[in-house]
Parts: structure tokens; C-alpha cells; sequence
């Protein structure tokens, strides 16, 4: 095939076309398909909060007139709302008296101290009295009386067994005499 | 063709990131035949051939506001895309080319004889064996420079190399087809 016929054919190849229907419907599906859009797009460069309420208020005038009488609505609220509460701006409070009450309130608080410590000291001695005669030991009981006890022991007869090795005893000294 | 259009061009991407969807319409009516002829002629099947050209400006919609004016035509860009899905088209689905599936358009010839009509079937159907035989750069060229008609210049550009690069291409190309069709007497 000579060069010329070649390129002939080559030329033809230019009368190739996608058919009309695909090239309309393909032409409407795709345009009626969203784009998809990065995130950057909708952000600035440099995302600041000033920048961003900037950009918004200066496309938006009212905006920036609505946040501006929000705040001053907010700061005029929180002050009366001060005033109101804390008991350091009421008019016409008398110091003096507030001083004596606080104190009556501080003695009648160690009055119930007082009263509530002797409660205590009661109870520990109740339990203590209730603890020597609920126990069977005799610990508790006085020194004294667990001595005289002993001597009375002491003094008394003596049992049959320690007798009889008392005379045994005698007996074996006899002997070895 | 691509430099007078270039500024027209720019400003209809422009419009199109924006989201005026009429503009890329007028971007798909001016080179969506081009871009079905290049997919065409590389996979021979019709319907294959409008699915990747669909997906290609479908792709190239989605993604408008990716492309950056760097001097490079959309055309470029729009090769570029084509050249990928035709890629992955291959990779995935291992579909062999079936020349026998001409296009009758291509086969439009005066005198409607039987005989004349099969024996330009036959040679249209061998100088498309041969293209396909062709390096992949050596195709692009040759479907640029001789379907499309585009100068040295716009090529050069679509392909990202210099024009002295195109000018040898096209002929190593020519030389290739030549020699593949030696034997060939249309």
C-alpha cells in the first residue's frame, strides 16, 4: 500500500462519530450529575474566626447589626443580674447588724459543739461500763481485788494430791536419813 | 485550532468550576467526538468506545475545578483521562480488539459497488491492524496528526513532548505503517 493510500484511510477515520442518542443522553446525564467540590473551596486560605466573621458580616450587614445588639443585650443582662444577686450592692445595708448576727449564729454553733461533745464522753463511759459486765475475762476487774482473791487461795486447805506429794516426800527423806 | 480557542476554552473551564454546568456543555459538544474517535480506534467497539467516552467527560465534570491552567489545552487533560480509562479497560476486562466491527460511516464511498465496498473494507481493516501493531506514542501521533489533524505544535503540547520529538515519531510511524502494508495492494 503506497504512503498516499495510507493517509487516505488515516483521513477517513475522521467520519467516525458516536451515534446522536448517546451524544445527547450521555451530554444530559453528565450535566445533570453534581460536581464534586473540595472542601477548600468553601473555606478561606486562613481560617480565623475574625476572618470568618468578617467575611460574613461584610456580605451580610444585618447580621453584623443582630450580633452587635445580641451582645449588648447579654452584657446589660449580666449586670443587672449582679446587682440583684450579690448582697454587697444592696442600698441601705446596716454592717453593724449583719457583724452581730454572724456572731450569734458562730455561739449558738459552739453552744451545739459544747453539747455535742459531752454526748460523746457519755457514751464512751456507758459502753465501757456495759463492755465489764457483758465480758467473761476478768481484766477489767480491779488489781486489788485480783490479789486478795489470790491470797485467800493461798491461805485455804490444800487439794488432796498436793498433800499426799508432800508426804511422800517426807517419807523419802526419812529413808534416805 | 487549540490556541485560537485556548482563552474560550479557559474561560468555559472557569465557568464550569463554578458550577455553570451550560459551559461544560459547550466544552462536551466541541470535543467529545474527538475524544470517541481516539478511544474508538483503540478498543474497536462501539458501545465500549461511548462508555469510556461517557466516564471520561463525566471524570473531567467532577473533577473541573482539579484542572489548573498551566498553558496546556483542556484537550491535554481530556486525552489524558482517555488514555487512563483505556488502560484500565484493558487491564479489567482483557477485551481483544475486533476489527472487524468497521463503522459503516468510514466506508461511505461514491459508488456503492458490492466488490469496491468490500475491498475498502478489507484495507480500512488493515491499515487499522497495522496502527494498533504501532508503538503506543507512534499511535497517538499518527491519530493526532492525520484523524484529527492537529499541527505539530498542539500535539506536541498533548502529549507533554517537543515538536522536533512529534516530527519523529510521525515518521518512524509512517515508515512502520509502510512497511507493515508493503505486501498490501489496496
Amino acid at each position: 500500500m503506497k504512503p498516499k493510500e495510507i493517509l487516505h484511510i488515516l483521513q477517513s477515520l475522521k467520519d467516525i462519530e458516536p451515534r446522536k442518542d448517546f451524544s445527547e443522553e450521555s451530554r444530559f446525564l453528565i450535566l445533570s450529575t453534581k460536581q464534586k467540590h473540595s472542601l477548600k473551596e468553601y473555606l478561606p486560605s486562613r481560617v480565623s474566626l475574625s476572618g470568618v466573621l468578617s467575611q460574613s458580616f461584610l456580605s451580610h450587614p444585618l447580621r453584623a447589626i443582630a450580633f452587635t445588639f445580641a451582645g449588648v443585650l447579654i452584657i446589660v443582662t449580666a449586670y443587672t443580674a449582679t446587682q440583684e444577686i450579690s448582697p454587697l450592692f444592696l442600698p441601705g445595708l446596716n454592717q453593724g447588724k449583719v457583724v452581730a448576727e454572724a456572731e450569734m449564729i458562730n455561739k449558738t454553733i459552739n453552744i451545739e459543739l459544747d453539747r455535742l461533745e459531752y454526748f460523746d464522753a457519755t457514751n464512751k463511759t456507758g459502753s465501757s461500763a456495759l463492755n465489764q459486765v457483758t465480758s467473761k475475762q476478768l481484766d477489767h476487774l480491779n488489781q486489788s481485788i485480783l490479789e486478795k482473791e489470790a491470797q485467800n487461795i493461798g491461805t485455804g486447805t490444800l487439794s488432796p494430791e498436793v498433800e499426799m506429794n508432800e508426804k511422800l516426800n517426807e517419807i523419802l527423806k526419812q529413808i534416805n536419813q | 485550532m487549540i490556541g485560537a480557542n485556548k482563552k474560550n476554552d479557559i474561560d468555559l473551564i472557569r465557568r464550569a468550576a463554578e458550577g455553570e454546568s451550560s459551559a461544560f456543555g459547550l466544552l462536551y459538544d466541541k470535543y467529545h467526538r474527538a475524544i470517541y474517535r481516539f478511544v474508538y480506534l483503540k478498543v474497536s467497539h462501539r458501545e465500549e468506545a461511548e462508555d469510556i467516552t461517557h466516564h471520561v467527560f463525566l471524570n473531567a465534570w467532577q473533577n473541573i475545578d482539579a484542572f489548573e491552567d498551566q498553558g496546556l489545552p483542556i484537550t491535554s487533560w481530556l486525552y489524558k483521562i482517555a488514555h487512563n480509562k483505556v488502560v484500565d479497560y484493558y487491564r479489567t476486562r482483557r477485551f481483544t480488539a475486533n476489527i472487524d466491527d468497521i463503522p459503516e460511516e468510514i466506508l461511505n464511498i461514491a459508488t456503492g459497488d458490492d466488490q469496491e465496498l468490500v475491498q475498502r473494507r478489507i484495507a480500512v481493516k488493515k491499515v487499522l491492524e497495522a496502527l494498533r501493531s504501532l508503538p503506543e506514542d507512534q499511535q497517538n501521533v499518527v491519530m493526532m496528526r492525520f484523524v484529527e489533524e492537529l499541527p505539530h505544535k498542539d500535539i506536541a503540547q498533548v502529549l507533554g513532548k517537543s515538536e522536533g520529538t512529534i516530527r519523529v515519531l510521525q515518521h518512524r510511524a509512517i515508515k512502520s505503517l509502510q512497511h507493515i502494508l508493503k505486501d498490501y495492494e489496496a
